[in-house]
């Protein structure tokens, strides 16, 4: 019997032992000092980053100009703002660097573009200071009530089947409708279609979308395509989407995927881009950052990632927005009443 | 290269134990034979290293529970489902302190034939071939975008041992009863062969676009043969049988897993304690 229960207790040491020594296999900090963790962001940026190409990026050459700029006991913020600066280097909005103090983030899609968007002109002049929401939308019938206009600021704002139903219900008897997206940074992809599903009849090619698939700059996956199936009530009359270059990422696709609806014109300035879907990695220190993994595509095989241009391109009127007129929605007005 | 070579001259062995106890099988069933219907609460420790989305070794506790049937007569047949979840967080980096929440389900099923007694001790033991089917899931929750969710799955078919030994503590304690009432048993199944799925390269699927777009992509899998697919678990047990069959346990359940996936392998082990309640399914009580 002792014999038993010593054969036993060493069986359970070997045990303990061997999922111990399993463990620690891989449990292992990886090397995180300045220079470690620089390596690794710039690596995995090159291997798994999309748009090199695209734009024309010459990484090696960044590798060359920031490594000698990184030294191990350089301090946490000056290293912070150099990862931050070689990150820019990628002209993307969907790429930035968040660490324990400080978040970086790359907004130049829209500088030195016009506003082309004024929130007090949408309240005074044409809310005219009662504004309705339903689920998401802000709406208002406007230009007399011969137009339903809709305001969605962002994609990431959810609404129901429901929600959209009631709208073009309350709008029905206007002869066309305005859709807003302009300083909609984006949001769920999955919104764009329970709007875009209203306004064809028939089973679209919409998007198009390639991944990357291995480390190569030009190593992606081959073109999938998305097909937009019609839903719930068809709004068969004129559309307006209205953009400009804060319109960004399911922004962006919003613009591509209506731009192939019958009825639809695009109005206003290029989107902002931000066409990959932005992907995420932890870097060696507990940082993160973020870029795009992918690559969408319009259904022509077109990646418009520097912005989706318009069918009318048209800024707003510095002079009419003194005057309460905001020259974008006027010009929809005029598309869809034939003015 | 050398452990390989011994792991591999371990397993080729290992493998004829479950061809010679078909051949030989033994009649003189365990004095225990047992029917047992299983409940287990149990408490986890899970370690976790991967690439989609992480470099860093995550580590953490979660709790579960598992349902199993397992019945012992010449020969031993158990089928058992355990699940557990929990929080992670990055190993020794007290500075980041960020949350992965994991779910991990495990599903094995074995059936092994009695081999001769290991003598003197009076040791029974069981070979024969295994099944399990495993899959985890994490959720990151930090500013990862899109790539929040990792994910790995495998299935193994292989080789399953278990030894087996019943006691009474009479000889310890003199007031104890004299029937062989408590057992301790340990147990390894080995997949042979296995296939595992991990994410796609950059962790996102191609059909994440699509309008009923998943965040699954099943289809970056792996297949290999012993090295490749390296799932093993083992599992120890001390139980005491009641008079009228009913049983409790306590138990500890170690998995490993290394998927030497070409994209994005995963190495991960989740060691779990429990404590289950065995219901007698035997018509005539011990």
């Amino acid at each position: 019997m002792r014999m038993t229960n010593i054969i036993t207790a060493i069986v359970f040491a070997v045990l303990i032992l061997i999922s111990g020594s399993c463990r620690k296999s891989f449990i292992e900090k990886p090397p995180a000092t300045k220079k470690d963790v620089f390596e690794y962001m710039w690596k995995t940026l090159d291997e798994r980053y999309t748009f090199f190409a695209l734009k024309n990026i010459d990484w090696d050459s960044v590798h060359t100009v920031y490594s000698p700029k990184i030294t191990n006991d350089m301090s946490d913020k000056a290293f912070f703002d150099t990862l931050s600066l070689m990150i820019d280097v990628l002209r993307d909005g969907h790429s930035g660097i968040n660490s324990f103090f400080d978040e970086h983030k790359n907004v130049n899609f829209f500088f030195n573009s016009p506003e082309n968007f004024n929130e007090r002109l949408l309240t005074d002049t044409y809310f005219k200071g009662y504004g309705n929401r339903t689920g998401a939308f802000y709406h208002a019938a406007i230009c007399d009530g011969k137009v339903g206009y809709i305001y969605y600021g962002s994609f990431s704002y959810g609404f129901t089947d429901a929600d959209f139903e009631y709208i073009l219900q309350l709008y029905s008897d206007a002869d066309g409708l305005i859709i807003d997206v302009r300083n909609n940074f984006g949001g769920q992809v999955n919104n764009v279609y329970k709007i875009a599903c209203h306004f064809t009849q028939t089973r679209v090619a919409v998007l198009g979308s390639r991944l990357k698939s291995g480390p190569g700059h030009h190593e992606l996956t081959g073109i999938t395509t998305t097909w937009l199936e019609p839903s719930g009530s068809y709004w068969n009359k004129p559309v307006c989407v209205l953009t400009n270059r804060k319109t960004y990422s399911a922004g962006s696709i919003f613009s591509i995927v209506m731009q192939e609806l019958p009825n639809v014109t695009v109005i206003g300035d290029s989107t902002g881009g931000g066409l990959g879907l932005p992907i995420g990695s932890e870097l060696p220190n507990g940082w993160q950052m973020h870029y795009a993994g992918s690559m969408i595509l319009s259904p022509a095989g077109i990646c418009h990632e520097q912005g989706v241009p318009p069918d009318i391109e048209t800024d707003m009127n510095p002079v009419a927005e003194e005057n309460g007129i905001d020259s974008i929605i006027e010009k929809a007005c005029d598309v869809i009443l034939g003015r | 290269m050398i452990k390989r070579q011994l792991l591999l001259a371990f397993l080729v062995g290992a493998m004829c134990l479950p061809l010679y106890a078909y051949s030989h099988p033994q009649g003189d069933s365990l004095k225990t034979g047992f029917s047992h219907l299983r409940l287990t609460g149990a408490l986890s420790l899970a370690a976790v290293g991967e690439q989609v989305n992480t470099c860093l070794p995550y580590t953490g506790l979660g709790g579960g529970a598992s349902l199993a049937f397992t019945r012992c007569r010449r020969n031993y047949l158990n089928v058992e489902n355990s699940f557990t979840a929990g929080g992670l967080m990055p190993y020794d980096m007290p500075e980041y302190n960020n949350v992965v929440t994991f779910y991990y389900n495990n599903f094995q099923a074995e059936y092994l034939w009695r081999l001769r007694k290991l003598n003197p001790l009076g040791i029974d033991f069981f070979t024969g071939p295994g099944v399990n089917f495993r899959y985890a899931i994490r959720m990151n929750y930090s500013n990862l975008s899109n790539s929040v969710l990792s994910y790995d799955m495998s299935v193994g078919l292989g080789i399953s041992l278990r030894l087996a030994k019943e006691f009474s503590l009479h000889s310890i304690c003199k007031k104890a009863n004299p029937d062989k009432n408590w057992m301790v048993s340990l147990g390894m199944l080995y997949p042979v062969v296995g296939s595992a799925i991990t994410p796609s390269y950059i962790g996102m699927p191609e059909n994440l676009l699509q309008p009923d777009g998943s965040m699954l992509d099943m289809g970056n899998s792996t297949s290999g043969f012993l090295t490749r697919i390296i799932n093993p678990e083992i599992h120890a047990e001390l139980k005491y049988v009641m008079r009228n069959g009913n049983a409790f346990a306590v138990n500890y359940r170690f998995s490993y897993a290394s998927l030497r996936a070409d994209l994005n392998p995963v190495k991960s082990s989740y060691g779990i304690t429990g404590l289950s309640l065995l219901f007698n399914l035997k018509k005539t009580p011990r």
